[in-house]
């Protein structure tokens, strides 16, 4: 298991890191989210133990985060290439051997996840032969290579296409199924939400929300509604400019909409039936991980404005305090 | 760890192509380079051989002519010149004789060689050692000498200097033996591997593996790794460099001997006494100077890998810092700066072994390798001063390597970026 508690780190005047705190679980796949420049890469440099918190403590299974914990972490960096001339099968052994797997071992495990991840063929290859896909299928065999209890994957599917996409997702959730803690930084969304277990959200270094996902959307309720109608589409202006919904989608016939101000999905339902044609669906849901997201991020962003002196032509909006759930 | 990084580094380095060729290609070119030479020399001299140089000379005593036919140096035929010295430099113009030989009736004033070509330094040297050695012995039989006055003036008695230590006499000037060599080897050394190791350090940041790397090892293996697999690479390269080339000249000359013709005209006679003088100064230096006292030998050979340490750390440093090879390539001199400290007090230790700028170079960790044996051989230091000497180098060389690591992993923050001097704060001392 992996703790992460009150760790903050500072880079000359920026505070990337503020107080950061998670727990990530064996068994689970944690989803570490955030927009650029949240502070996901600096929070992962100290939990690979290639940075230092300034305070805060990170432990793994008890014990601090330190030279030997490294090896039982696979890390699969945002920014990483491979040798251009080396071949990959090399490569693979020589990073297991890094990671103080002995060489026999070392090229037994290198062989059996090129096979795994279908790149076997290439082993012999040097790594500026083959394609950015498979390439990326590499770096990522080289975060599982030395069988790591803890397996760190930053945004581990950017630029692959779906058939690799599904291969590498398939080997997460073995490696989860084997009980392997995995952490999984990204920006998708939907493969967040498909893969992950638990999330915590960050942003300007800081957890917006942090938990159970499924905990995490029980707790948002059924917020929105989903509406596809023949007719005017009038009532929909009613409803935005009363403060009732937002609109979060809207074709001809169609819109979804989440309910503000504890607006119930039902009097959305009658306002439809009374200004439409006919309904030919009608849907109450919890919010996608991708609304609570960015609900998150810009409540966090309009607090923060509020927080500080405003520019006198500026239009804040007051932003709703997020609950967060652990 | 070490041993996983430097195995990888070594074994990726020496299997290139381009290291092959270069170590297969260095001594081909040297010895082919040196066999041309000799193959042209020996054309020219046989040439020489054939067209024996008719020297004029003007002889106003009448008695120097007659004593260099007698000398007979052999490759030069001496004939008495036209009446005037005009005519004779004419006829020395038109091609009628190939020198001519001015000698002045004052037989103190100065002598004059004319020709249209000046020929080498060593002929030049040869001929004019020649002409003013037989003058010498004319001026020297025109009076009636003693054996013993003869003696007297034909001896040649040698001044030795014999430094007094507690462990005995010490008839060695090793000193600029040793101190010359170990500077110009740390310095060759530093100046070609310095830059492979600048290179390994930048591709490993360009190919975005250091991220990876620094998550399973220190940085500071990372790079000592790097740095002693480029010193094994360099020593590699030079021994089959020396290795190659030996058999390369043994057989070019065993292919002269069976073949050709050796080199023996003119030129190389008259060069015969300067050689000979030189291989009795290299005699001389074999029985006092070339094996000096063991403790300073010790510690040049102690010294020499940390030597190599610490200044391939300023590369490795650089190789950190930027991951365009224009960028750093224009930042090398940074690197070579320590290199020419050492190199510009090397020279001093022989002058003044005991000066403050002296005792300072042979304890800066950065020249101590090279100036601290030397200054040993030449003067007493201080068994404190060769202590520190030792521990400040070792140490010094140490703490580099980890500032390099240092540097390392702070430009891992700065990816594509490059580096301004406010960074370098953050990237020294942030953990």
């Amino acid at each position: 298991m992996l703790e992460v508690d009150r760790v903050t780190k500072r880079y000359g005047d920026k505070l990337a890191v503020d107080g950061v705190s998670f727990a990530a679980r064996p068994g689970r796949i944690l989803g570490l989210l955030g927009p650029n420049g949240a502070g996901k890469t600096s929070i992962l440099r100290m939990v690979t133990n290639i940075t230092k918190p300034d305070a805060g403590a990170i432990q793994l299974d008890g014990a601090p985060v330190d030279r030997k914990s490294q090896a039982v972490i696979g890390y699969m960096p945002e920014e990483r290439g491979l040798y251009r001339r080396m071949k990959v099968h090399d490569q693979l052994v020589y990073l297991a051997r890094l990671k103080g797997i002995d060489r026999a071992e070392a090229r037994r495990s290198a062989t059996h996840w090129l096979d795994a991840l279908e790149v076997g063929d290439w082993r012999n290859q040097p790594a500026r032969e083959l394609s950015r896909g498979m390439q990326q299928k590499i770096q990522f065999a080289i975060a599982l290579v030395h069988s790591p209890r803890l397996v760190i994957l930053d945004e581990p599917f950017s630029g692959l296409d779906p058939i690799n996409s599904a291969l590498m997702e398939q080997v997460i959730r073995d490696r989860k199924a084997a009980g392997a803690t995995i952490i999984f930084a990204s920006h998708r969304m939907e493969q967040v939400e498909e893969l992950c277990d638990d999330i915590c959200l960050v942003a300007s270094g800081k957890v917006l929300i942090s938990g159970e996902l499924a905990a995490i959307k029980l707790a948002q309720g059924r917020n929105t509604v989903a509406l596809e109608f023949a007719g005017r589409d009038a009532f929909l202006d009613s409803l935005v400019a009363a403060g009732n919904v937002e609109l979060l989608k809207r074709d001809a016939g169609r819109a979804e909409m989440r309910m503000l101000n504890g607006y119930s999905a039902q009097a959305v339902l009658d306002a439809a039936q009374r200004a439409t044609e006919s309904i030919y669906r009608y849907s109450a849901n919890f919010p996608s991980l991708r609304d609570i997201f960015l609900t998150a991020v810009s409540n966090a962003n309009a607090a923060t404005e509020a927080a500080t002196p405003a520019p006198p032509a500026s239009n804040s909006v007051q932003g709703k305090p997020m609950a967060q759930t652990s | 760890m070490l041993g996983v990084i430097f195995a990888s580094e070594y074994q990726r380095k020496v299997k290139t192509r381009t290291f092959v060729l270069v170590t297969l290609l260095v001594p081909l070119l040297a010895v082919g380079v040196g066999v041309t030479v000799a193959l042209v020399s020996s054309i020219d001299s046989s040439t020489d051989e054939a067209e024996e140089r008719e020297i004029a000379v003007l002889d106003p005593t009448g008695s120097i002519l007659t004593a260099l036919r007698q000398a007979d140096r052999g490759g030069y035929r001496f004939v008495a010149a036209a009446a005037s010295a005009e005519t004779a430099k004419q006829t020395v113009l038109d091609g009628g004789h190939d020198g001519l030989l001015a000698i002045p009736a004052d037989l103190d004033a100065g002598f004059h060689f004319y020709s249209r070509q000046r020929g080498s330094i060593g002929e030049q040297r040869a001929l004019r050692d020649f002409v003013l050695g037989v003058v010498r012995e004319v001026r020297l039989s025109q009076h009636e000498l003693s054996p013993q006055l003869r003696a007297l003036l034909d001896g040649r008695p040698s001044f030795n200097i014999v430094r007094l230590t507690d462990d005995g006499e010490d008839h060695g000037d090793g000193a600029f033996v040793i101190g010359t060599v170990t500077a110009m080897l740390l310095m060759g050394l530093v100046v070609i591997y310095g830059g492979n190791v600048m290179q390994a350090v930048m591709e490993e940041k360009a190919s975005r593996m250091a991220e990876i790397v620094v998550s399973a090892v220190r940085p500071f293996d990372l790079l000592l790794g790097k740095i002693l697999a480029a010193a094994a690479i360099g020593a590699t390269q030079v021994a089959a460099w020396i290795t190659l080339s030996s058999l390369l000249f043994l057989a070019a000359t065993f292919a002269f001997a069976t073949f050709g013709t050796a080199p023996d005209g003119p030129s190389a006679q008259l060069a015969g006494p300067a050689v000979q003088d030189a291989s009795e100064t290299l005699d001389n230096l074999r029985t006092h100077g070339l094996i000096p006292s063991p403790l300073p030998v010790a510690i040049a050979l102690l010294l020499l890998p940390f030597g190599f340490l610490i200044h391939a750390s300023v590369f490795a440093s650089l190789g950190a810092l930027y991951e365009n090879a224009v960028d750093a390539q224009n930042t090398t001199f940074v690197a070579m700066i320590p290199v020419l400290f050492s190199a510009s007090i090397a020279p001093l230790v022989g002058q003044m072994p005991d000066s403050t700028i002296v005792a300072f170079g042979s304890l800066f960790p950065f020249s101590a390798p090279a100036i601290l044996p030397a200054r040993m051989l030449v003067t007493d230091v201080p068994a404190w001063q060769v202590g520190a000497g030792v521990v400040l180098c070792i140490a010094g060389s140490l703490a580099m390597v980890w500032l390099a690591g240092r540097v390392l992993r702070g430009s891992l923050l700065s990816y594509g970026k490059t580096p301004k001097l406010s960074d370098l704060r953050h990237i020294l001392f942030s953990d």
